[in-house]
């Protein structure tokens, strides 16, 4: 049996029915557990269970001794059908259909009508029923499997346009949820290469992160009601648990990068991961919560500052960062001996570092690399076992994007994780 | 705008076909005669198929018994349940306890732990902090 917070009721039932036991014994404490002090705790254990309102320790010596009943000796398999047509209604009703369902984002959306649907699958030669990809609301979740038609049905919800589907079927097949439901509320972004930045007006420069372009936020929603629905949709307790939400979730970034202003010997991305300059390339980020800017590197203090923008955000224990330069900010990196990206990632992932004992004091660190040091999982279990000012060097997943339109001398660092490019092309 | 009434204990999944299969889809205003009416295409995905486990065969009485308060490593549950294990020893002298943290990060297999459990027909608690 089970004890758990009872913030977590309805995601530990669904939980509980997706790993085939939907009646499975659960006991509830009241929300949080972390923070609290023993005496606290002993108060919850003395208390009641706040869901059912029974003593805690009585409800727990029952669950542990009352005979199974039929139903939770069931054994088999349970296939779960979904309906394909909604309607014939009006489209307020069934906007408020969808909306109640939280298959949207709570904003109007274009009716995913069949006649738009197949105006959308004409820009792919993938047969509708193709199956682009599996995503997850988290990581312990069950996967759930979306098709080329799932991808085209939101693509119209959206707004997007037949021009835009091979990109979003793109950012499909990254399997990137773009609408996490991590409780510390996660956001995604998506950088762009190769030709189809001009084919489709990407934008790169001024406001190229915001909703300053028509592409990329027609992408970028579509992407996102994509992650949505593509499990089920994201209803807020049960496959949205974002304790406050993150307002980069609603409409990802979608932008370009700006290979013009790429200085000589930095590399485009797509190039990075292996790509030719001109493919049509998309590359992902998630685990996006926070955008710190900044203005230009000082020569007498670089090092400093560099280090303490780059590791004031966030927990040690996310190990991604993606610094956003801006062209106007290149000269001086160029100056440090920044003469690539990868000089520039290197040097971050070795000096931004942080003290032993405070890394491992950290509740994000202790609660996911402290398990895996103690089974001996490296490089987890040797910063265990340093001494208590060791340096640890957290970070491993580092890039470096050039996008801004270069009004000022800024830049920005974001919690991003890189997760995928793949190729457009092959989705047209 | 009201959210669809999940009620505790019943999967939204399960909830949300059934819903579907009440005949229509939407329940909202009357439509006026000359209003336009759509039909559109479902924008989920397709859930797996669910495997029924019978849970584990309960024991009449925990006297004599092993219980494992088991922590999975996620936020503070290691001092909730020392501290269940405090209350246990006081109150349920009857019954053997021991702590132990699973193995791993919090949503890894530890099969070997399982084994030990099985091993003394010992009983589980886990709990997840948050």
């Amino acid at each position: 049996m089970g004890v758990i917070i009872d913030a977590l009721v309805d995601l530990v039932h669904d939980k509980a029915f997706e790993e085939g036991m939907p009646a499975l014994r659960l006991v509830f404490t009241p929300t949080p557990v972390g923070g609290k002090t023993p005496k606290e705790l002993a108060a919850y254990i003395a208390g009641n269970d706040p869901v059912t309102k029974k003593p805690f320790m009585q409800e727990i010596v029952e669950d542990l001794t009352r005979p199974l009943n039929d139903e939770e000796k069931k054994t088999g398999v349970v296939k779960r059908e979904k309906k394909r047509f909604i309607g014939p209604d009006t489209v307020d009703n069934i906007q408020k259909y969808f909306d109640d369902r939280f298959w949207t984002d709570q904003l109007p959306i274009i009716m995913p009508t069949q006649e738009r649907v197949a105006a959308m699958l004409k820009a792919t030669h993938h047969k509708p029923d193709e199956v682009v990809g599996r995503m997850r609301v988290t990581g312990e979740r069950e996967a759930w499997e979306y098709t080329v038609e799932t991808a085209a049905i939101n693509a119209v919800m959206a707004g997007a346009k037949p021009e835009h589907f091979p990109a979003i079927l793109a950012l499909a097949a990254s399997q990137t949820e773009a609408h996490s439901s991590s409780t510390s509320s996660m956001a995604a972004m998506a950088v762009f290469n190769g030709k189809i930045v001009n084919e489709l007006q990407l934008n790169s420069s001024t406001g190229a992160l915001g909703l300053y372009n028509n592409s990329g936020a027609l992408i970028g929603r579509a992407w996102s009601l994509l992650s949505m629905n593509a499990t089920g949709g994201s209803v807020p307790g049960h496959t949205y648990e974002g304790v406050q939400g993150n307002p980069m979730a609603d409409v990802p970034a979608v932008f370009a990068e700006n290979v013009a202003g790429l200085p000589p010997g930095w590399k485009p991305l797509n190039v990075q991961k292996g790509f030719q300059p001109d493919e049509n390339v998309v590359s992902t980020f998630d685990g996006c919560q926070s955008q710190n800017t900044m203005m230009v590197l000082q020569d007498e203090d670089w090092q400093w500052a560099l280090k303490r923008i780059v590791g004031g955000l966030g927990s040690p224990q996310r190990g991604g960062k993606l610094l956003l330069i801006d062209p106007a900010v290149t000269p001086p990196l160029l100056r440090f001996g920044f003469d690539t990206k990868e000089k520039l990632i290197n040097w971050v992932k070795e000096n931004v570092t942080m003290p032993k004992d405070h890394y491992w004091l950290d509740q994000e660190v202790i609660n996911y690399k402290l398990g895996p040091a103690r089974a001996g999982q490296e490089p987890y279990a040797s910063w265990l076992k340093a001494g208590d000012d060791a340096p640890i060097p957290y970070l491993n997943n580092v890039e470096v994007v050039v996008v801004g339109g270069s009004g000022n001398i800024r830049w920005s660092v974001n919690e991003c994780s890189y997760r995928k490019s793949v190729k457009i092309d092959d989705w047209r | 705008m009201l959210p669809v009434k999940h009620s505790r204990g019943f999967p939204r999944t399960i909830q949300g076909f059934t819903l579907f299969g009440i005949a229509m889809a939407c329940a909202g205003t009357a439509a006026a005669a000359d209003e336009p009416l759509y039909t559109v295409l479902n924008p989920t995905g397709n859930p797996p198929p669910i495997e029924r486990k019978s849970m584990a065969p309960r024991p009449v009485s925990l006297t004599g018994k092993t219980i494992y308060l088991v922590d999975e490593t996620f936020d503070g549950g290691d001092k909730f349940l020392l501290q269940m294990q405090q209350w246990m020893t006081a109150h349920m002298p009857e019954v053997k306890t021991i702590f132990r943290a699973k193995k791993g990060a919090y949503s890894a297999d530890d099969p070997a732990l399982w084994k030990e459990i099985k091993s003394v027909d010992g009983l589980m608690i886990m709990a997840i902090g948050h």
